[in-house]
């Protein structure tokens, strides 16, 4: 097993991916740089600016939002293998298929949190410089940002991991793309407006990101278009516990699925 | 040794491959032979374990290929739809294959020595040419220097040097004690290569045995032989 891991580590990091990882875990902490700099006083409508609780809360919960990018990353190296057809070498190099996708999803998970704590650190960073730029004081203390920052890391982890369960099961890249890109920004946001949805909605993965990210935006738009009650998320670490839940069967199912399908 | 029993695959309404029996032996050449369609690659797919049978068995060395304990050290594969990631140098990909078969890496600068792969190790793999590729799938077969070869037309996109190296190096494989099946079109090539074939049409056995016994007064070449028997012209 160690074999494995060590071989899908060399895999990723003779690739592409992790720079363009690397790119866009910048390009998320810089854009919420930006957003701080801006300040959701400016935003349309006006929130509660950068000194308020809610204001640093918003624009830490808009990093939250990104945690989907990771997630295609996730599949995007998964389903590579079919659409490469290395598939072919990888199986007759590791004839068990699980063992290979759970070295995958070991890989994944780490790489998966590297990319969250390179995101969280360069959004922190420049979340405290805007601050500073601005002269204001956030209105959350720095220990709690950091711990928030630190929620957003573990949240992309989980989310790499449901990527790379989706693109295994799914194996065709585009497709894969398309179901969790649809997934995340339309299906559960749509969901959201049925009758009853909020009382399924915290258990939903998006929703549990949301109450692990301590994110409410989107359950408070949608409350308010449809005139409904806002959302009761779970609270943060039982967030984490349904969304650790969903990883773990994402990756159950995408290792029990391929084992009965032919390689062809 | 390779060996079949009653081995079928049935795709839907097509069946590929049908009650198919047949040995591969140690210390020669063996060539797999049949018209496009017959099954060959299919039949290859299932000794691999990368399709389940319909029915019937295939073994390697008396084992499943899915119970062999460490597959790339036992046998090394070419198949014809393999591929590369494309951003991944030639050294690269066989590195990670190494890694995963727990081989060495100076056992990746002997297989890229052999194959020519050297030539070409540090360029991405999506530059490479058929015959490059060709050779990089082999080199990635030779990582684990197994005792059994199981080739789906190893010899596609070679240039006649390659060719000429491809043969001379297979017959040495065989003559080491190595278990090789390979197939192939060509029958020319096929003549000068094997020691045995094992010909299948619409899935079916047609004959096996050694080429010495198949060729005869009437049938004096290989190609008279594979077309009075899979029912081409003559
Ligand atoms: N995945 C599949 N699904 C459906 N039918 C298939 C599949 N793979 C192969 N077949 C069918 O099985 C039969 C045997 O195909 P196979 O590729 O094994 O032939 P082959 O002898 O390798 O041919 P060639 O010489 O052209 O490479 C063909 O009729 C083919 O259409
Ligand atoms: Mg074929």
């Amino acid at each position: 097993m160690i074999a494995y891991v060590s071989a899908e580590w060399r895999r990723l990091f003779a690739s592409r991916l992790p720079l363009w990882g690397l790119v866009a875990a910048i390009g998320s902490g810089a854009l919420i740089g930006l957003l701080a700099l801006v300040g959701p006083e400016n935003f349309q409508p006006p929130l509660p600016g950068l000194e308020t609780e809610i204001g640093t809360r918003m624009v830490l919960g808009l990093l939250g939002m990104l945690a989907f990018v990771p997630a295609l990353l996730g599949t995007t190296a998964v389903a590579a293998e079919y659409r490469h057809r290395t598939i072919t070498a990888t199986a007759l190099f590791v004839p068990r298929r699980w063992a290979a996708l759970v070295a995958k999803l070991v890989v994944y998970a780490a790489a998966g949190l590297g990319y969250g704590l390179a995101t969280a650190a360069v959004a922190g960073s420049a979340l405290f410089a805007a601050a500073a730029v601005k002269g204001v004081v956030l209105g959350l203390p720095a220990t709690a940002v950091l711990a928030l920052l630190g929620r957003i890391a573990v949240a992309m982890a989980g989310y790499t991991l449901l990527g790379v369960a989706v693109g295994a099961l799914l194996r065709n890249q585009l497709a894969a793309l398309a179901v969790l890109g649809g997934y995340f920004y339309l299906v559960e946001t749509a969901l959201l407006a049925l009758p009853g949805a909020d009382l399924v909605y915290p258990y939903l993965p998006g929703g549990a990101a949301a109450a692990l990210t301590g994110f409410t935006y989107v359950a408070d738009a949608v409350a308010s278009q449809t005139g409904g009650a806002s959302v009761e998320l779970l609270p943060a670490s039982l967030g984490a516990a349904v969304l650790l839940g969903y990883t773990l069967l994402a990756a159950l199912v995408a290792v029990a699925v391929p084992l009965r399908r032919d390689i062809t | 040794m390779i060996e079949t029993r009653g081995l079928s695959k049935r795709f839907g309404a097509v069946t590929a491959v049908s009650e198919l029996t047949f040995t591969v032996a140690p210390g020669t050449v063996t060539a797999f032979l049949g018209p496009n369609g017959a099954g060959k690659t299919t039949t290859m797919r299932m000794i691999l374990g990368l399709l389940t049978p319909s029915a019937g068995s295939a073994t390697i060395n008396g084992r499943r290929y899915a119970d062999l304990r460490r597959p790339s050290s036992e046998v090394g594969a070419v198949l014809d739809d393999s591929g590369f990631h494309p951003s991944h140098t030639a050294h690269a990909h066989l590195r990670v294959y190494a890694c995963m078969g727990g081989h060495s890496r100076s056992r990746v600068a002997e297989v890229m020595e052999v194959t020519g792969v050297a030539a070409f190790a540090g360029r991405p793999t999506r530059t490479l040419s058929t015959g490059m590729r060709q050779r990089l799938h082999l080199a990635t077969a030779l990582l684990g220097d197994p005792r059994v070869l199981v080739l789906d037309e190893p010899g596609n996109g070679l240039d006649p040097e390659g060719i000429a190296w491809l043969r001379g190096f297979l017959r040495g494989l065989a003559g080491e004690g190595r278990t090789v099946l390979v197939s192939s079109h060509v029958l020319s090539e096929v003549e000068q290569l094997a020691g045995h074939v094992v010909m299948i049409r619409e899935g079916r056995l047609v004959t096996a045995g050694a080429v010495t016994g198949l060729i005869s007064a009437e049938r004096p070449t290989l190609e008279h032989v594979y077309l009075g028997l899979t029912g081409g012209a003559a």
